[in-house]
């Protein structure tokens, strides 16, 4: 996306302490905006959103706490760079930073020329974040494979997924990669959205790389989470395609021989594991049976899951 | 198709014909099509929070619009496209419509 | 483009078009968004109760195509429907959307009217959309929800400029286009292209929004474009919502052509719409 100036939104409602972040802020060629109000902010920030906000941890009403967790928690607002701002009486306090996913933090009153050094850090530091995924800003292989071990060492349940598109290939070969990522940018957000909504609390969305997704959920959740996956997905995916493969419901094409190839439109195949079903020591084993549950799910033709049976 | 306006839920639209059911915002009707305003309604109408509705245009027994009135501002509402043969066959539709609705209804 | 009267000069043209970009909110009428924050507020909702309220409301709709076409979601100029929108924007996003969206405290007869109005040329252009057998009815229907996105537009710009212009319009006799020119040398026709532009809407609504008194314009959606023209004059005919003069703009030949259909079809059709938009409840209008 085409940025010519950096907006930066300040959440804050302390006059002063905006006021004093304002000003080096747009000398430095900043556009700032304020919102003082948890809500405000983020209506504020999913409509218009900036390059990169600084959010105040001593907020009346929605914490900055919870505006962190909210805007960190979605996988296309969620990497939008966060400064905590934290007034200097209140560094006695504990501060979890597992929980309060910033990307830095700022004690105030601070001088201009720490503020500038770390509003450009974090401007550079957003572009190397290595393990997110570039495309869909979903956690990567080594945060999964972590967030897996956690839960596994933790002795909660918990269901986990795997996905992937059928004939993605066919479609990226006949409308070309920027489409295909657009579809798969579309299937991280259904991904995002259907289990930000069914599971208000330990889901989990992380893209391993092409059309291959994982996620975690609550077990007593998973098949009203996949049935809803599916219904959006194979709702949308229509869109994607020209009028005529979408009237046929197909791309023609053809093999190197020359023989005509029909491929049906996209759909889903998902694998899924209850850890309630078996002993689960590793993530390798979770891993493996998800992996081979879609395998199966991948030779029944649509959208489909297939789930683990009780041992 | 009654012709119909729009004009504010007071005491000026008493005696008026409502021309369509006006719902409150949990989709209970608290009027429906073809009830006479009256104060009642009118006080039904103030507490669902809604200031407009929709009333035929003949206001009581004075000033009521004859089908001529009706067919006259149908001419005005299409005098720049007669020429035109498609929108001809529109106007005689609802030209046709008016008529029976004057003459009670189809 | 076609000729278009430029009697007060381009500046106020380019001072229109530049302060679409700034547009930060699109208001609505009182009620609906209330209605919207109990929706969601409700646990048993779906997506799919949110996108019926939605689709009736079309500056609720144009702000969640937008939303969702924005290139920040990675998937510019391919979202039509609101259905699909409101579910890749996902309910947290409709929810600080709807809390937030601004109202029109008192709003004018013209305002009132506009509203219905699109809604009255959504539900026409459904009807039209399955009597022709279109694959894409249910975009059809926001193409022709958002027809007059341009006049929504111009309400959120300076709704007492919006008003003058339509009091001028009656008046006058004259067509709200000829009266928009007049007064702001520009239509809303136009002026709901360069929105559509602006919001990387799909050309499946760009071209219904900007053609649709001239269809005969529109290059890669010329059946959409067609449906919403007539069902515009459809709705205009039967003085559904006007809030105007109820001048009725005169059908486009080449787009009656192209949809093949006969004077018999006409008159069904056209007492097929008459019956549905009577049925149809008026919209919330809640006083401030």
């Amino acid at each position: 996306m085409e940025e010519t100036v950096r907006t930066i939104l300040i959440i804050n409602d302390e006059p002063e302490e905006v006021a004093g972040l304002r000003a080096p802020l747009e000398k430095a060629g900043y556009a700032v905006h304020e919102a003082h109000s948890g809500d405000r902010a983020l209506e504020r920030v999913y409509a218009e959103p900036p390059s990169l906000v600084v959010l105040d941890l001593m907020m009346k009403g929605k914490t900055g706490a919870d505006i962190c967790a909210e805007l960190k928690g979605d996988n296309v607002y969620g990497h939008l760079p966060v400064i905590l701002s934290v007034p200097e009486k209140a560094l006695g306090q504990r501060i979890n930073w597992e929980t309060l996913k910033v990307d830095d933090y700022l004690v105030l009153p601070c001088s201009e020329k720490e503020l500038l050094l770390r509003t450009t850090l974090c401007f550079s530091r957003a572009s190397r974040d290595l393990d997110a995924n570039p495309l869909t800003g979903l956690p990567g292989n080594v945060t999964i494979i972590r967030e897996i071990e956690r839960r596994i060492s933790g002795g909660s349940h918990f269901a986990l997924a795997y996905l992937d598109i059928d004939h993605f290939k066919s479609f990226n070969d006949r409308y070309g990669f920027a489409r295909g990522d657009e579809v798969l940018r579309m299937t991280a957000r259904i991904l995002v959205n259907v289990l930000r909504g069914l599971e208000e609390e330990g889901a989990y969305v992380g893209h391993v790389g092409g059309d291959d997704f994982i996620f975690i959920m609550s077990p007593d959740n998973c098949t009203e989470i996949c049935e809803q996956i599916i219904g959006n997905f194979d709702q949308i995916v229509p869109t994607f395609y020209d009028e005529e493969d979408r009237a046929r419901g197909s791309i023609l094409s053809t093999d190197r021989r020359g023989n005509r190839v029909v491929f049906p439109l996209m759909t889903i195949s998902i694998g899924l594991v209850d850890s309630r079903n078996a002993e689960i020591a590793h993530y390798g084993e979770a891993s493996y049976r998800a992996s081979q549950l879609k395998s199966y799910a991948k030779t029944i033709a649509g959208s489909v899951y297939v789930k683990d049976r009780r041992k | 198709m009654a012709p119909e306006r729009i004009v504010r839920a007071d005491e000026s639209a008493i005696g008026s014909t409502v021309t369509r059911d006006v719902k409150d915002d949990k989709g209970a009707v608290v009027c429906f099509a073809g009830d006479i305003l009256n104060a009642s309604l009118l006080l039904d109408l103030k507490r669902a929070g809604i200031s407009s509705v929709y009333v035929e245009r003949q206001v009581g027994a004075d000033g009521e619009r004859s089908v001529d009135d009706l067919l006259v501002e149908l001419d005005r509402r299409f005098a720049r496209v007669e020429a035109n043969p498609v929108m001809r066959v529109l106007k005689e539709v609802i030209a046709e419509r008016t008529r029976e609705e004057a003459r009670g209804g189809p | 483009m076609a000729d278009r009267e430029e009697q007060v000069g381009g500046s106020q043209r380019e001072d229109i078009r530049g302060r679409i970009e700034e547009i930060e909110d699109l208001p609505t009428l009182p009620g609906v968004t209330a209605a919207l924050s109990e929706i969601v507020a409700e646990r048993g909702s779906t997506s799919r109760d949110i996108a019926e309220l939605v689709s009736k409301d079309p500056a609720l709709s144009a702000k969640f195509l937008k939303l969702v076409n924005a290139p920040f979601y990675g998937f510019p100029e391919r979202i039509a429907s609101v259905q699909n929108a409101v579910l890749l924007v996902g309910s947290h996003v409709v929810k600080a959307v709807a809390s937030s969206t601004e109202v029109y405290g008192a709003p004018g007869e013209a305002a009132l009217g506009l509203w219905d109005h699109s809604l009255g040329v959504a539900l026409a252009s459904r009807l039209l959309a399955v009597r022709l057998d279109v694959m894409d009815a249910d975009e059809v229907m926001v193409a022709g929800l958002l027809h007059d996105l341009g006049k929504v537009v111009l309400y959120a710009l300076s709704g007492e400029q919006a008003e003058e212009t339509y009091r001028l319009a009656a008046e006058g006799n004259m067509l709200t286009s000829e009266a928009e020119r007049q007064v702001l040398g520009v239509d809303h026709a136009e002026i709901g292209g360069w929105s559509a532009q602006c919001w990387n809407f799909p050309a499946a609504l760009r071209e219904p929004i900007s053609y649709h008194h001239e269809p005969a314009l529109s290059k890669r959606s010329g059946l959409k474009t067609a449906i919403v023209h007539l069902a515009d004059v459809l709705v205009h005919a039967v003085g559904f919502g006007d809030g105007g003069n109820g001048l009725v703009p005169p059908v486009d030949e080449a787009a009656w052509n192209s949809l093949g259909l006969t004077e018999d079809d006409l008159r069904e059709i056209a007492e097929r719409v008459d019956d549905e938009l009577s049925a149809t409840a008026t919209s919330l209008y809640r006083s401030a």
